[in-house]
């Protein structure tokens, strides 16, 4: 597993992978328990303190398992910048784990307020216009610089539009990818609230015309979640606090079929369960891997015999 | 003329706005897309920031309940907007709030809990440091005035007018298990100062109660004092004692 944690091996290696969001209460099952998972998530936030018991632990999270670091801060697409402390913490806990990805969301936090500078502490909305994609695109590729290496960016549920936006969500990415090298982390979970939210056709539909549009090579992670229910006319908040919905698996069999094999994460951040349900949602995540991915290539294998058969005849 | 990038900063920077006033969706107008998109902001920034003060203020949190909290949190992002990217760093003024509402009337020892609860977390977050044992040779050299005694960064001297430490270590307990009248007795009006320090060993955060007199000579440390101004402040102070508990709970990074 050793190779997996060289970040310049990655790609083909990591493509298989499926792992969990390691949050604060799972820690010492994690570390004591050998969980059927390839990896782990963990919020990059949570161990941004250079002293006390985090590091270590995080250090034994990292000698058991390859480690993916989900920062939620950083704010690629903040017009203001990005605040450079923030970036050399990363960059020092970047240094320490050396993780099989580094990802953050396509969002803004940092901004001004009376005068002052202010993080927004959430994941703001981007409006995709021109001026907006150069923004991301400077930021990105600091980030880059600073970290040596590439990033994915995820893509955001947000609960505003704006009217500013005068090209679609995956043009942006897509541009996005095209002019820093970025990879991009596909959350379907995101893709559905959003469908839900704002869209007047069917949230699979919407969310699966949503994927058709993206480069597929550029898709380095896939993230799976939950919502909350909510009553007719109200938002649904992506609140992570609920097993992948039925949803959410059918649309992950979509983005298989689409994209191959992709490194995929089951993310619960609130009203977590048990590690051994997570567990188990990892495992079914890995089953529907496999069967889509089999699936695929004895398509492939077919129609590759069927046409020989066709030649030769 | 405004540059693009301007219009967008600006942009921005209306929505940060709107999110961060609580005001700014009145309840007529909670009812479209926008503002329903907007309070979904807002109550995240606020359940947010609870959360973080409440991993922070464990003790402040169980002695007031969660809705005070949150009504505290909400005064508190005006006060001290965040500003680095972890909501760790976040919630160092809670105590000087509290200081200005009503609950300091009710309660007038929460501000202190609020304080040490603050030391605590600053401490379990702080770089320990190593005794340079080689560093030690000095106490044998002929002129201490040039001696200095480093101590850890993680260390804090401090005073409290209510006993910060056991009311603490008392809420560690489950409610049911918390002996009221050993509270009552804790919280009643203060009759003498109460002294500690708070440092961190093997990674973790200590508290020990302070002599006046070990308070004074840490104070004297910290100000920077040689070893032989010290030594002539505190004419009958056992250095060697000390130093032997300076170096047991990692006080102690060296002599400069």
């Amino acid at each position: 597993m050793s190779c997996l944690n060289t970040p310049h091996t990655r790609g083909e290696t990591l493509s298989s992978m499926v792992g969990v969001g390691l949050r604060h209460p799972h820690y010492k099952e994690a570390l004591l328990g050998s969980s059927f998972i390839d990896f782990v998530e963990v919020h990059a936030e949570n161990f941004f303190a250079e002293g006390g018991i985090l590091p270590a632990i995080l250090d034994d999270i990292a000698r058991q398992y390859p480690i993916s670091l989900h920062s939620t801060s950083m704010g690629l697409g903040s017009a203001v910048g990005i605040n450079r402390d923030y970036l050399l913490r990363l960059k020092r806990l970047s240094q320490q784990i050396t993780p099989i990805l580094i990802s953050d969301h396509a969002c803004f936090t940092w901004s001004n307020l009376n005068g002052s500078s202010v993080h927004a502490g959430d994941l703001l909305p981007l409006e995709f216009s021109q001026q907006s994609l150069q923004v991301m695109v400077e930021n990105v590729d600091k980030v880059q610089q600073v970290l040596g290496r590439k990033i994915l960016v995820e893509n955001l549920s947000s609960y505003v539009e704006f009217s500013f936006s005068d090209m679609s969500e995956t043009e942006f990415l897509t541009e996005l990818v095209n002019r820093t090298g970025c990879g991009l982390l596909v959350d379907l979970n995101n893709l559905i609230v959003n469908a839900h939210n704002f869209s007047d056709e069917g949230s699979l539909q919407t969310a699966t015309q949503w994927l058709q549009q993206l480069p597929s090579r550029a898709v380095g992670e896939i993230h799976l979640a939950g919502y909350t229910p909510v009553s007719e006319n109200e938002l649904i908040i992506d609140d992570h606090s609920q097993p992948v919905s039925d949803e959410c698996w059918s649309l992950y069999r979509t983005a298989l079929k689409q994209f191959g094999a992709v490194t995929t994460l089951i993310e619960w951040d609130n009203n977590l369960p048990s590690w051994s349900v997570l567990l188990e949602q990892a495992t079914k995540a890995r089953s529907i891997m496999k069967d889509v991915t089999v699936t695929k290539a004895l398509t492939v294998m077919k129609g590759v015999s069927e046409e020989r058969v066709l030649h030769a005849i | 003329m405004q540059s693009e990038l301007d219009v967008l900063s600006r942009r921005q920077q209306a929505l940060v706005t709107l999110i961060f006033d609580e005001q700014s969706i009145s309840e007529s107008d909670g009812g479209d897309l926008v503002s329903k998109g907007l309070k979904i902001y807002q109550n995240n920034l606020l359940m947010t920031a609870v959360r973080a003060l409440s991993l922070k203020y464990p003790v402040v949190d169980k002695m007031i309940g969660r809705e005070a909290l949150s009504s505290l949190t909400q005064k508190l992002l005006h006060m001290e907007l965040p500003t680095t990217g972890d909501w760790a760093d976040w919630g160092k003024h809670l105590s000087s709030l509290i200081m200005r509402t009503e609950l300091h009337d009710q309660h007038p020892y929460l501000a202190e809990v609020a304080s040490f609860e603050w030391f605590l977390h600053e401490t379990a977050r702080g770089v320990g440091t190593e005794l340079n044992v080689n560093s030690l040779v000095r106490l044998s050299e002929s002129n201490l005035k040039s001696v200095f005694i480093q101590l850890s960064k993680t260390l804090k001297v401090l005073s409290y007018q209510y006993p910060v430490d056991e009311i603490w270590m008392l809420h560690q307990l489950s409610e049911e298990q918390i002996d009221t009248h050993e509270l009552a007795a804790l919280l009643k009006e203060p009759a003498e100062l109460h002294r500690i320090v708070i440092y961190q060993r093997e990674a973790v955060p200590c508290v020990e109660r302070l002599t006046e007199q070990e308070n004074a000579w840490l104070i004297d440390v910290l100000a920077g004092l040689s070893l032989e101004d010290l030594l002539d402040k505190y004419v009958n102070f056992d250095l060697s004692d000390w130093l032997s508990v300076a170096i047991e709970e990692k006080w102690l990074e060296g002599l400069g």
